[in-house]
């Protein structure tokens, strides 16, 4: 199963890197959340997802049940998943003022900053 | 879009949302929720409110600034995270009361109240700042 | 006794911490007040003459226990002679700086800065562990850095405070260096029990402390951030490039010569070089017209002295070296001070620029300036004298070729001085109408008698301090009889006054002197480094989001593939289920939606597509026991395609505008990282890592943090720093947002 979900993976970020390779902000943006999935997915792959019960206590016992799915990664990636969503609130806003300001999305006329380099 | 059908929507779905967010804000430390999902929730009822009535209706609908809910969500995590001193050895030590009727109640509930307003006050504060200028409810539909 | 070693050091630092609010609170009373923190350390000091000469003080603390390191501190007749230096000039200069620059923003700063640096040097010559020491090193770099740029509003502040970081600091790399060698050759815990060394590694160790100390000490070829650094302001300069921080170099030559003094490279080296500095810095004075570079010249050239008498292979050398130093810390920054009062009192502290017909100076900064200038000038019966004789003598006993050597430069560079001496007392004339304070004038007057008292009393003090630490009479004395040495000493004095009444002739030939004594090898180093740095980056970074992201992805790939390729199949598989029908339709759904992404005409569909990735995200989260990761999942998903459509409407919509060549090199660099990324996954998915601490967060759920809820739990207690930083990262990006946006309809209201 998880030879299935490594291609997903790989697809989804192949996905997300083309389009983050355009020249239009939105695109450039949704490519970034594409591989932000691919990321969170990637994680919970490669920890040994599978079939299995969620890491609940249930009433009357001390421990999850026997086989129950890990629950570091899912704490690590639920945080994960807000973080981009935060990040990609902060893209947006940098981008909706940086269109405004400049009159463009294309990346490749926006002026580049001075000194590079020197 | 119609308007009318999303407003009368609007106007019973997103006190229930707001209910819903708050009981999955208090189950969260023991069934799927918390802090995190709540905040969404509440948020999305925000989002929910904004698109029916416009951001300014949102924004009293809120009561507060989105600074304000985040500044009050980092007070309260950041307290809880100092009362680890007080009850504990260190920073963010967990401390519990057991309160007949009600269960254990400690610390890291306190905590997770200040993730649920810091994520209330971030959604609500992505979505007021990208609205368009001027753009208010049904104005490009007319 | 020992247990106030440390505290001086901290009580120093409490000092400096206090500084800020309260000299700006008391510009007069508070400065004074500081002041007594040096100098009661100072008297403390004083009172352990006699004991410390019979038997040091020692104290130590653990300090990374489970390391074993432990800080180690001793007090010896050289840390004790240096000790007094510090804290004694350290007193003076403190009251000086509140006089001096009463009433500007960088009083207080500087106040607190000299302060803070007295406790760094002080823990500098208490050290006798390699470690603290190298600390303590360290931070009188750094805050010298602080110090010689705080108007760094001006350009050459920056500059020159730049300029000696960089060569202090890459000093203080070629002592850790040293110091680590140290180690691991001898093994010794402290400085004090290190045995002598003299061959194989030694020289290398010997090496890096000998670079350590020339950079410190602003030696040939590193002299040249010295003269810069007088952009500091003068109170600065009166503490740190006269008594305290220049003289790091000279005490870790003599800390360390008993250990590395027989290594053949040792002495030569400071010979030679200790040499040449003096005769630069010397050079360098004489075509000087600004008092304070004046005096940064005679500092250099002075430095020079004391480590060439270091290298004079006599039994007696270094206490004559120390005596130099002691007697130059005692002259110079009574001397830095007479340069700031004359310019608040001529107005300018260039002699070119000052009026030959103008007004003498006060007759109180005439006489303090004669004082520390005759002093300076090695004149009898001053302190400065006293050293001179013992110097000259110690260098002529050792005989060879080095004697000759030794005596030439020494006698130059006393004209040097008697030249620079007459220029500073002498020559300023002018008006600017602003009066002398007691605080301005007091301490340079105070430290100018104490070297005219302690030239008689040389005798005295040099059998307290310098003969401990040669270990036999240096005798040191203000009349050593009709000799050569004081044959020199008289030629050096003609020499000067003969130079001085030709001063025209030569500062006609600065510029060539400068140029010959500090061709811009620095300057030029560092533009080139700027330069060859600008290329790395324009090469590897470049300009367009899409090359630069490109090279990093590509980066990426590289060094992963390279991995893989050389790991070594795990000795242990983990089974996989096969996918059963409804795994399958979720990853065609995942694929269907990231396909559909990369199709996309218009933006709504690719924001469509997008959702319809998170939702099957979603949907695989739920059915793999991730419930919160299923909502969460689902409630950001929507959220997000709520915000992409807020921030592109009315946006137009302009197509594709990729060529097809761009388009094809997109599509490989895409399929490189995600053929990467598939193959990362499916390896680290299929490797047996063992339970892992995952059971742990399991099983202490219920009991340890009371929730039925694992991943909950996770998140707001067994890692709820985590969290509370994620929490920090969320309200920064919305708080940016809301800034980046609300400006816009501020401008546009």
């Amino acid at each position: 199963m998880h030879g299935l979900m490594s291609l997903v993976v790989g697809a989804l970020f192949a996905a997300g890197v083309y389009l983050m390779l355009k020249r239009e902000i939105l695109h450039v943006l949704v490519g970034l959340t594409l591989v932000g999935n691919g990321a969170n997915l990637a994680i919970f792959v490669a920890s040994g997802a599978r079939v299995a019960p969620p890491p609940l206590v249930p009433d009357g016992l001390d421990a999850p049940l026997a086989g129950h799915a890990d629950p570091l990664p899912q704490a690590l990636i639920l945080t994960a998943i807000v973080i981009g969503f935060g990040v990609l609130g902060f893209a947006l806003a940098l981008a909706r003022r940086s269109t405004e300001t400049l009159g463009t999305d294309d990346l490749d006329r926006l002026p580049t900053t001075e000194g590079q380099g020197t | 879009m119609n308007t009318v059908i999303l407003r009368t929507a609007a106007r019973y779905l997103a006190p229930t949302l707001i209910i819903l967010s708050l009981w999955l804000l208090w189950r969260g430390h023991n069934a799927p929720g918390g802090g995190f999902i709540g905040g969404l929730v509440a948020g999305s009822a925000v989002v929910l409110h904004a698109i029916a009535f416009g951001p300014v209706a949102a924004r009293r609908a809120l009561r507060g600034s989105p600074r304000a809910w985040m500044a009050i969500g980092m007070a309260l995590a950041l307290g809880a995270a100092l009362l680890g001193f007080v009850f504990g050895e260190t920073l963010l030590d967990a401390a519990w009361v057991d309160v007949p009727g009600v269960g254990p109640l400690g610390t890291p509930l306190i905590f997770d109240v200040g993730v649920f307003a810091v994520v209330v006050g971030a959604v609500s504060g992505f979505t007021l700042a990208l609205w368009p200028e001027g753009a208010e409810p049904g104005a490009e539909e007319a | 006794m020992a247990s106030w070693l440390p505290i001086w050091t901290v009580a120093l630092l409490a000092a400096a911490a206090l500084a800020v609010p309260l000299v700006r609170a008391l510009p007069r009373l508070g400065p004074c007040l500081l002041a007594l923190v040096p100098g009661a350390a100072a008297a403390w000091f004083g009172a352990q003459l006699p004991h410390v000469a019979v038997e040091p003080l020692a104290w130590s603390h653990p300090w990374v226990p489970a390391l074993g390191v432990d800080v180690h501190l001793l007090l010896d007749p050289l840390a004790l002679a240096f000790a007094l230096l510090i804290c004694g000039i350290g007193a003076p200069v403190v009251v000086f700086a509140g006089g001096y620059l009463r009433g500007k923003a960088v009083a207080a700063p500087t106040v607190a800065g000299l302060l803070a640096f007295a406790a760094a040097m002080l823990g500098l010559v208490l050290a006798d562990d390699a470690l603290f020491m190298f600390v303590c090193w360290e931070a009188t770099t750094i805050i010298s850095y602080l110090l010689v740029g705080l108007e760094y509003e001006k350009s050459s502040a920056r500059t020159a405070a730049r300029r000696a970081l960089l060569i202090t600091a890459a000093g203080g790399l070629a002592l850790l260096g040293a110091l680590v060698g140290l180690e691991v050759v001898t093994g010794a815990d402290t400085l004090s029990t290190t045995p002598a060394l003299a061959d194989g590694a030694a020289v290398f160790i010997a090496l890096g402390v000998l670079l350590a100390a020339f950079t410190k000490s602003a030696q040939v070829p590193f002299h040249v951030w010295l003269p810069g650094a007088m952009a500091a302001p003068t109170p600065v300069s009166a503490y740190l490039h006269s008594a305290a921080m220049v003289k790091a170099g000279v005490y870790l030559v003599l800390r360390l010569a008993p250990t590395l003094g027989e290594v053949w490279l040792w002495r030569p080296a400071l010979l030679i070089v200790g040499g040449a500095t003096a005769l630069v810095g010397g050079l360098l004075a004489m075509a000087a017209t600004d008092l304070k570079r004046i005096l940064a010249c005679t500092t250099v050239a002075a430095l020079g002295c004391m480590l060439l008498l270091a290298g004079v292979d006599h039994p007696l050398a270094l206490g004559a070296a120390l005596g130099l130093a002691l007697a130059h810390g005692l002259y110079k920054a009574g001397l830095f001070m007479v340069a700031g009062a004359t310019e608040k009192v001529a107005g300018s502290r260039d002699l070119a620029q000052m009026d030959p017909a103008g007004a003498r100076m006060p007759w109180i900064l005439a006489v303090t300036a004669g004082l520390a200038g005759l002093s300076m000038a090695a004149a009898p019966p001053f302190f400065g004298f006293a050293a001179k004789e013992t110097a000259l003598t110690v260098a002529l006993a050792g005989g060879g070729g080095a004697a000759v050597f030794g005596a030439l430069v020494l006698t130059l560079a006393g004209a040097a001085f008697v030249y620079a001496a007459l220029a500073v007392a002498r020559e300023p004339r002018g008006a600017s109408g602003k009066r002398l304070t007691v605080m301005v004038i007091g301490p340079p007057l105070l430290l100018a008698l104490v070297g005219l008292v302690a030239g008689p009393g040389s005798g005295l003090l040099g059998a307290a301090l310098l003969d401990p630490v040669a270990g036999a009479a240096v005798g040191l004395a203000v009349w050593h009889g009709v000799g050569v040495p004081l044959g020199l000493s008289l030629l050096a004095l003609a020499l000067g006054v003969v130079g001085w009444r030709r001063r025209a002739a030569v500062r006609a030939a600065a510029p060539r002197i400068d140029r010959a004594a500090d061709p811009g090898w620095h300057d030029r180093l560092w533009s080139h480094v700027v330069a060859l740095a600008g290329a790395v980056a324009r090469a590897v970074q470049p300009v367009a989001l899409r090359a630069n992201l490109s090279v990093i992805l590509l980066a990426a790939v590289g060094m992963v593939t390279f991995a893989l390729l050389r790991m070594r199949p795990p000795s242990a598989w983990v089974g996989s289920p096969m996918p059963d029908a409804i795994d399958v339709m979720l990853a065609l759904f995942l694929l269907g939606g990231a396909l559909g992404a990369v199709r996309a005409r218009g933006r709504l569909t690719a924001i469509g597509a997008l959702g319809a990735v998170g939702i099957g995200a979603a949907l695989f989260y739920l059915r793999h026991g991730a419930p919160d990761l299923a909502m969460t999942q689902l409630l950001v998903e929507v959220l997000t395609v709520v915000l992409l459509m807020l921030a592109f409407r009315g946006l137009p919509d302009l197509g594709p505008r990729r060529t097809g060549a761009e388009r094809r090199w997109s599509a490989g660099v895409a399929l490189a990282a995600g053929g990467m990324i598939g193959a990362l996954v499916y390896v680290a998915g299929a490797v047996d890592l063992g339970p892992g601490i995952s059971t742990w967060f399991s099983t202490q759920a219920l009991p340890e943090g009371y929730g039925r809820n694992v991943v909950n739990v996770i998140l707001v207690d067994f890692r709820a720093l985590d969290t509370l930083g994620e929490v920090v990262v969320l309200a920064v990006a919305a708080l940016g947002a809301l800034a980046l946006l609300a400006r816009r309809s501020e401008a546009q209201s």
